[in-house]
């Protein structure tokens, strides 16, 4: 061996091996590029997530109804976890390699890449018709609507309507009126004396619990992330200042939400509730009556729950308590399909092809999505076609279309900020100031003075 | 063929993957961190990304965590590594090796296990520290959701983790010191104490300055404990350069400004590197 390689050193100098090198490593990109392109001339690629326990064949149906429409680009699916949801996009929407077609709700950055088709230019005079003015909206980004919306929702609060009861609290008539944050800390000390729950109000303890408090103190103007439509700071007033004092003083001093801890996620948020360990969870949707469901019917044939410890209990959607005058408020949200053209290729007929997809995967039989989560259709005719499977009747399903009724106003920060910026201002503003105020390192009018001019020197660029 | 053509030939599948996964995305990235990055229309910048990141305090909150982090782990981690070998070294070869392969054990878990079991043991409500001292009487704090607790907490995962590579470099460089050496000690009458400082210690340098190095290395690029466990917070308290390089990738879409950042921690890397080495490694014979 030693024979060998003393033979071969003289074959190449050191130069030529790191031009040899060198030229190996253009040749690899120069592979890498022909192999992406080969790609993009591929099939129509779709992503959604695993919604509910046989979305994966409903789309599989639907892609092959497509098919037999059209049949000029194979299709591939793919399923994606929600851990893996928002790297992998980056990934893909920064290769330029994005999928064509992709389930979820407005992004701003996808936006801000120019890969996003708008699909405003797309829709019928039916399709406008049919399809409700605030799911519209949802899929709205300034002035260009950027997917087509499936469904309709809002966060909101969700209770164990059986303890409500036990405590003799009447659910319905906060269904029907709201309640104050005075008679909220008031019916969850009510709570904490007739049920044995950890807590009584257990949530997910980030930043977004404030911007819903704020948001229900009469702050409109600014989204959830404190940026009004101008691009500048909203969080900057009183009324800011007083949720977050509230809200302190609910986890610390009421000790009715748990303290802050990263360590809580939204899974076990949502197993705590179906435990039956919290009176109330929040940020909850309907899909919570659709898992009750679910849990009963496994419970009541004799199976195991779909998760160890669940338990059958009446649950009560309820509105985000409200601080009058400000009335109770939350932002519509929802989700729906949306396309992408492929960097480098400039194929209209993919991307037309792309674009009829993601119009029959939001066509009023595909609504069925909605009606499994016990989401609102985003299109009139798909909420005549599922009434009966929407249960619209019930207390649960009444109090849920008027709480959209009172859907707060959208706030968007123009494109540069909302795309970059305005995550900034979250994790170097908000956050602190929120993390400050729970730990005790600082007085709300301090955190909130702190954040304030932490987010001007981010939107300032600095 | 001749032995030129016949080398080159059996180099070119190892000069292709480095090129391909080593030398393009390096020279890519290093052009990225001189542009504002958006995929469909870069703009050129120079070195405006690497000024942002030199003056961004965030940044500069993440170096000083990532020095903290590090110089706590690496030096007790070669203290505990050196101790336990020291334990060991003078057991039957048995013991030897069953110690080696327990305490190895925990090198091959990978990161995300141990970070979740590292997180039930935090947790405020159930969790075992917390309801260790509960059942003492003691107050629990929130280990990861305080900002003076979460780095020391993340810091303690580290240290009583990983030693068992230490501890097999160690026992094998005390293996190597000839007995003869001690005898010797031993007959004009020296310490244990001694020994260890005169003999042992500076014949064992050339693994400690491994140990060292390797160890700055690794220990400037956490990332899985933190991405697990806190997600840089709070306040930024737990936040390293490498997570923040994620978090200006995949959080801020800000591409150059991570590629900058990944440039500068190599540069600083490399020179604590080379300091480590010129300071310590001037008369080691190897």
């Amino acid at each position: 061996m030693r024979r060998f390689f003393s033979h071969c050193r003289p074959c190449f100098s050191r130069r030529e091996f790191v031009q040899g090198l060198c030229a190996c490593g253009l040749a690899s990109a120069g592979l890498l590029e022909g192999c992406a392109g080969s790609a993009r001339r591929g099939p129509l690629r779709v992503w959604s997530f695993n919604h509910f326990e046989g979305y994966e064949a409903m789309l599989q149906s639907q892609l092959a109804a497509f098919r037999q429409r059209d049949s000029r680009f194979a299709l591939q699916y793919e399923i994606i976890s929600w851990a893996e949801e928002d790297d992998k996009l980056t990934v893909a929407m920064t290769s330029g390699h994005p999928p064509d077609v992709l389930w979820g709700a407005l992004d701003p950055r996808w936006i801000a890449t120019g890969l996003q088709i708008p699909v405003d230019g797309h829709l019928t005079a039916a399709d406008r018709r049919d399809f409700f003015p605030t799911a519209l909206d949802i899929m709205r980004f300034g002035d260009r609507i950027w997917g087509y919306p499936l469904y309709q929702t809002m966060y909101c609060m969700a209770a164990n309507a059986d303890a409500f009861e036990a405590a003799g609290i009447v659910w319905r008539k906060i269904q029907e009126r709201g309640w104050t944050w005075d008679e909220f800390t008031e019916r969850a000390r009510s709570l904490k004396k007739v049920v044995t729950y950890p807590f009584v109000f257990f949530t997910r303890p980030t930043p977004e619990v404030w911007s819903w408090f704020t948001l229900n103190n009469g702050v409109l103007d600014a989204n959830n992330n404190g940026i009004k439509s101008d691009g500048s700071f909203g969080w900057d007033r009183p009324q800011v200042t007083q949720a977050l004092s509230y809200l302190r003083d609910s986890f610390e001093l009421h000790a009715i939400a748990p303290a802050q801890e990263p360590a809580f996620t939204d899974e076990n948020q949502t197993d705590l509730f179906f435990q039956g360990r919290a009176a109330i969870s929040a940020r909850q949707g309907p899909y919570v009556i659709t898992e009750q469901r679910r849990i009963a019917r496994a419970l009541g044939s004799g199976k195991q729950p779909p998760h160890p410890g669940y338990q059958r209990f009446n649950v009560a959607l309820l509105p985000f308590p409200h601080n009058p005058p400000a009335q109770a408020r939350a932002h519509a949200g929802g989700g729906g399909f949306m396309v992408f053209r492929q960097k480098g290729i400039d194929d209209s007929g993919r991307v037309e092809t792309a674009l009829r997809l993601a119009h029959f995967l939001t066509d009023s039989s595909a609504m069925n999505f909605a009606a499994q989560l016990s989401l609102l259709p985003s299109r009139r005719s798909g909420m005549e076609r599922f009434a009966n499977a929407l249960q619209l009747q019930t207390p649960n399903m009444q109090f849920f279309q008027r709480y959209l009724d009172q859907a707060a106003p959208r706030v968007h920060a123009p494109l540069d900020v909302a795309s970059a910026r305005e995550a900034r201002v979250a994790e170097v503003a908000i956050m602190p100031a929120w993390e400050r105020a729970l730990t005790g390192d600082a007085t709300p009018d301090q955190a909130v003075a702190a954040m304030t001019e932490a987010a001007a020197g981010v939107l300032a660029g600095e | 063929m001749s032995n030129g053509k016949t080398a080159l030939l059996f180099l070119l599948p190892a000069i292709l993957l480095i090129a391909t996964f080593s030398l393009y995305p390096i020279t890519y990235a290093f052009m990225l961190s001189f542009q504002h990055f958006n995929v469909m229309h870069s703009n050129w910048v120079g070195v405006e990304n690497y000024r942002r990141v030199l003056v961004d305090p965030i940044v500069h909150r993440a170096l000083l965590n990532t020095l903290i982090y590090s110089g706590v782990v690496v030096t007790s981690s070669i203290i505990i590594s050196l101790g336990l070998a020291l334990l060991l070294h003078e057991r039957a070869q048995r013991w030897q090796t069953t110690f080696k392969a327990l305490y190895y054990l925990p090198a091959q878990i990978g990161v995300v296990v141990t970070a979740v079991v590292w997180v039930y043991i935090f947790a405020p409500l159930d969790g075992l520290l917390n309801h260790s001292l509960a059942a003492l009487h003691l107050s629990q704090p929130l280990w990861l959701a305080n900002p003076h607790t979460a780095l020391f907490a993340i810091i303690t995962t580290a240290v009583l983790g990983g030693h068992g590579a230490g501890v097999i470099l160690y026992l094998a460089a005390l293996g190597g010191i000839p007995k003869s050496y001690y005898e010797a000690a031993r007959l004009d009458g020296s310490s244990g104490w001694t020994q260890f400082w005169r003999i042992t210690f500076p014949l064992i340098r050339p693994t400690t300055i491994y140990v060292l190095i390797i160890g700055v290395i690794g220990s400037f690029q956490v990332f899985g404990a933190i991405y697990l466990m806190t997600q840089g917070g709070p306040q930024f308290s737990t936040d390293t350069i490498v997570y923040d390089i994620y978090d200006a990738f995949f959080k801020r879409g800000e591409v150059g400004i991570a590629c900058a950042e990944a440039f500068l921690l190599g540069i600083v890397i490399v020179t604590v590197s080379l300091l480590q080495y010129r300071t310590l490694a001037s008369d080691v014979e190897y």
